[in-house]
């Protein structure tokens, strides 16, 4: 019987990081993060300062890492520089020309990375992110959300194995992200390695089953979403139910040991347990035991803004 | 070569977009006004006076200033617009990077030199010179702006404040300290292309010794240095853009 | 019957009972982070190491001359020498390192603004744009003021306590010619900070703003040696080109110096009296004004 895998690593990894430190001076910017991403999207969470971007610039060879090693498709990009046709990064910065317009910057980025520069090639690119038609207006006069997409042209005109995107839905409106975030799922499906760092989590959530989430430097937590958060047993979740009498209800889970805590009010109660599981086969049981009807029953805390809030809390 | 090709087209664009080209132009065009001004009321033989601003301050001041404005810009302006994370980002090899860079701020630069050397060119013939002074000048002119070209690419990518520092260079190393102590010639940028200048010139056009020091003043000294300078600044440009973190 | 309804305007307010500093303040608060920026104050270290180099070496001419003074013991007031001979050479022997300092510290008042796109804070405080630009430019010429006072004092202060009768014999003495010397410090502030505030106003970035003010200055420098000493022009008006002939004229005309006793002939020119590089450090101040209030009522208003 095979080991199960840590949720930290993936098999057939693109990208692996192993002991991954960086410092600055006396500031430890990335400590010691072990993991690997391979085909589809990964979230990587973290607050601000936790070396998200740090990690990132490493993984790309931008910054030389303190210690530990870097793994790009079996390279390392730090030393080989053939890596960076098939991968490509979108930054947070504005790492855009002002003066170029969006189908010369798309044009000059594919000619770069020595891939199809034609201007099929280069229209399709700028197709996939909507931008046809602003392709020969000057990237200066674009909006954020423009020079974002711009950005994201200029990455999939190479179509890079392994994407990496910083913060890549800054600026956009809702329109656009739900466009951006279909087409990552479109590569994630074609076979892509897509790493997405971003701070707006109820996207990361709808992106990606698969997070990675450092704080202050550490790998904090790894996986499934909803995993991580089991995996939190610590800390109780929280469910919301509501029903006619929620006293004789809580009552009979209370005797059950299903819940640890319950919080009454008017309409319903908030219960506190670190078994969902056995919360939820429960429940049915205490309808038909105690013939009270539940109106709502709601998890709180099994979003990933729970998760996030919980990893950097508890530091 | 399609990935230089792009870079270099892309670096002139960035180099000679905007208002800077007009700036740049004036610029390179008050040595003309100045040699106009000086032979419209001088008694003094024209050649003596082409060589004296040639020397001073075409070629020591004039020439550096555009090309330090010009290669400080080329990879600083990418590290301060946060582009250079796109130029690095590639499969282009960083000596090709480098290479590309200072080749087109030294073709941007060169530019100017040609417009500077153009109207000299033709305010002597008009003040009836008969020597041959525009491929000299322009030679000489294209040697100095190769080498500060190279230089200072390479100072711009590690210095905020690249273009002080180019002055102060000019200023107190080339024209204050080199000026007192001859032996230190070997190390000046600009008499590199007063070199190649001096060995095309004619004999009546040639430039006054003090300036030189210790240089042999022929074109294969001159062709000799600039090439250690050029290869050298590239060479360390390209290991800097390699080892340093480029964000 | 009328359903009773309410509504929550405002809690918790409190009116500030501080105080309200006006215009000044804002031009005092500008001035002073200005010259924070272009010195390196409280900022990491790398960034006032050329600037306060610039300024320790403003020191070397002046220590020189009083080390000079002081093994020979040729002093002014030994010698009988116009004691103010070599405060004013001064200012030639500092010409090179003066622009430096100004061409160094000139573009950091307008551009990093412009070029971090930090207007629109500006804009959205009761900040008026005459006060914005007052206080980039009182906070650059203070700067530039200093630069050139500290070798001036130092001189001063050493010839002071060269005199046979002690220091504060000296420092009498030389009271009188105080006046004078900060006229022309003042003169040669304003006569460097206007060209250098004037390119900023149209530069996107603080090196080619460096690299225009040092050509322009080196140009019109030419110009006007090229008619003032080469007789090279009929047009004497050109000989005020130059801002850095300006103030020296100027400095002539405020300090009155001579080596031999009389009146020095015109800095400029037979035909052109010191004063006139006065009015014309003025005029430009006046015109760099108006352009940059212009420039800048776009960014903020009136």
């Amino acid at each position: 019987m095979s080991a199960e895998l840590d949720p930290a690593f993936v098999n057939d990894p693109t990208v692996e990081v192993a002991q991954l430190s960086k410092w600055f001076g006396q500031k430890v910017a990335v400590s010691d993060i072990s993991c690997s991403f391979g085909q589809g999207i990964t979230g990587l969470l973290g607050p601000n300062g936790a070396g998200k971007t740090t990690m990132l610039r490493m993984i790309t060879g931008l910054m030389a890492p303190s210690d530990g090693t870097i793994s790009v498709l079996g390279s390392d990009p730090r030393s080989d520089n053939s890596v960076y046709s098939r991968m490509a990064l979108v930054p947070e910065d504005d790492a855009v020309y002002p003066y170029l317009t969006a189908r010369e910057f798309v044009a000059y980025s594919a000619k770069l990375s020595g891939a199809d520069a034609s201007k099929v090639a280069v229209a399709q690119a700028l197709e996939r992110t909507s931008m046809m038609y602003a392709a020969d207006r000057k990237i200066g006069e674009f909006s954020k959300g423009m020079r974002q997409r711009a950005k994201v042209s200029g990455a999939l005109v190479g179509n890079p194995e392994v994407l990496i995107l910083d913060e890549p839905l800054n600026g956009t409106d809702p329109v656009q992200r739900a466009a951006l975030i279909s087409l990552f799922h479109e590569m994630a499906d074609e076979g892509h390695t897509i790493i997405v760092s971003s701070h707006v989590l109820a996207e990361v959530e709808r992106m990606s089953n698969r997070v990675i989430a450092v704080v202050d430097g550490r790998l904090a937590a790894a996986g499934d979403v909803a995993a991580i958060r089991a995996a939190m047993s610590h800390i109780p979740l929280r469910v919301r139910i509501e029903s006619e009498n929620p006293r004789v209800l809580c009552a009979y889970l209370l005797r059950e040991g299903v819940v640890q805590a319950v919080e009454l009010d008017d309409v319903g109660a908030n219960l506190q347990t670190i078994d969902m599981a056995a919360l939820g086969q429960s429940i049915p049981q205490a309808v038909v035991a105690t013939g009270v009807q539940i109106s709502r029953f709601e998890a709180f805390d099994q979003s990933l803004e729970s998760v996030f809030r919980y990893l950097v809390r508890g530091r | 070569m399609t990935a230089f090709a792009a870079m270099y087209t892309n670096t002139l664009r960035q180099l000679l977009g905007g208002r800077r080209i007009f700036g740049l132009a004036l610029i390179s065009l008050i040595p003309t006004f100045i040699f106009f001004m000086v032979t419209r009321g001088s008694t003094r033989g024209v050649d003596s006076m082409v060589g004296e601003l040639f020397q001073a301050p075409y070629i020591s001041l004039f020439m550096p200033i555009i090309a330090i404005m010009l290669a400080g810009a080329a990879l600083g302006d990418e590290r301060r617009d946060q582009t250079l994370s796109f130029l690095v980002l590639r499969p282009v090899p960083r000596l090709v990077i480098a290479a590309t860079k200072s080749l087109a701020a030294a073709t941007a630069a060169s530019i100017f030199a040609l417009i500077a050397s153009s109207g000299i060119a033709v305010v002597y013939a008009n003040v009836g010179g008969d020597g041959q002074v525009f491929f000299p000048i322009l030679a000489g002119s294209v040697v100095v702006m190769a080498v500060y070209g190279a230089v200072f690419t390479l100072l711009g990518l590690v210095i905020t404040r690249s273009t002080l520092v180019g002055l102060a260079f000019v200023f107190l190393w080339e024209s204050a300290l080199v000026y007192n102590f001859a032996g230190l010639a070997k190390l000046s940028l600009w008499r590199i292309g007063a070199e190649m200048t001096d060995s095309l010139f004619e004999a009546s056009l040639k430039l006054d010794d003090s300036a030189f020091g210790v240089l042999d003043r022929t074109m294969g000294g001159s062709l000799t240095r600039m090439g250690i300078v050029v290869v050298g600044s590239i060479a360390l440009t390209a290991i800097l853009l390699r080892r340093r973190d480029n964000v | 019957m009328t359903t009773a309804s309410g509504k929550v305007y405002d809690v918790g307010y409190k009116p500030y009972e501080g105080a309200h500093d006006g215009p000044m303040a804002v031009v005092r608060t500008i001035a002073y982070d200005t010259i924070r920026r272009a010195m390196g104050i409280r900022r990491r270290g790398r960034s006032k190491v050329i600037p306060w180099l610039l300024v320790a070496g403003t020191t070397l001419p002046a220590l020189f001359t009083l080390v000079i003074m002081f093994f020979t013991g040729q002093s002014p007031f030994a010698t009988g020498a116009d004691p103010m001979a070599d405060n004013s050479a001064l200012f030639e022997s500092l010409v090179v390192m003066s622009l430096i300092f100004v061409a160094f510290v000139g573009p950091t008042a307008l551009i990093p603004d412009r070029r971090d796109g930090v207007m629109n804070i500006y804009a959205s405080r009761p900040v008026r744009t005459r006060d914005y630009l007052l206080g980039r430019a009182s906070g650059i010429c203070a700067l530039v003021v200093f630069f050139m006072l500290v070798p001036q004092v130092l001189l001063l202060v050493g010839q002071a306590a060269l005199h046979p009768d002690g220091i504060f014999a000296g420092a009498t003495a030389l009271a009188v010619h105080v006046p004078g010397l900060i006229g022309a410090i003042g003169a040669a502030a304003i006569a460097l900070v206007a060209p250098v505030f004037l390119i900023s106003l149209y530069s996107k970035r603080t090196g080619a703003a460096t690299g225009m003010f040092m050509v322009a200055m080196i140009a019109l420098d030419g110009v006007s040696e090229l008619v003032r000493e080469e007789g090279l022009s009929d047009n004497k008006i050109l000989a005020l080109a130059s801002p850095l002939e300006n103030f020296l004229a100027v400095r002539d005309w405020m300090i009155s110096f001579s080596a031999d006793g009389v009146v020095a002939p015109g800095h400029l020119g037979a035909d052109l009296p010191n004063w006139a590089g006065g009015l014309v450090i003025l005029g430009v101040a006046v015109v760099t004004g108006l352009l940059a209030r212009r420039r800048y009522r776009k960014e903020l208003g009136a």
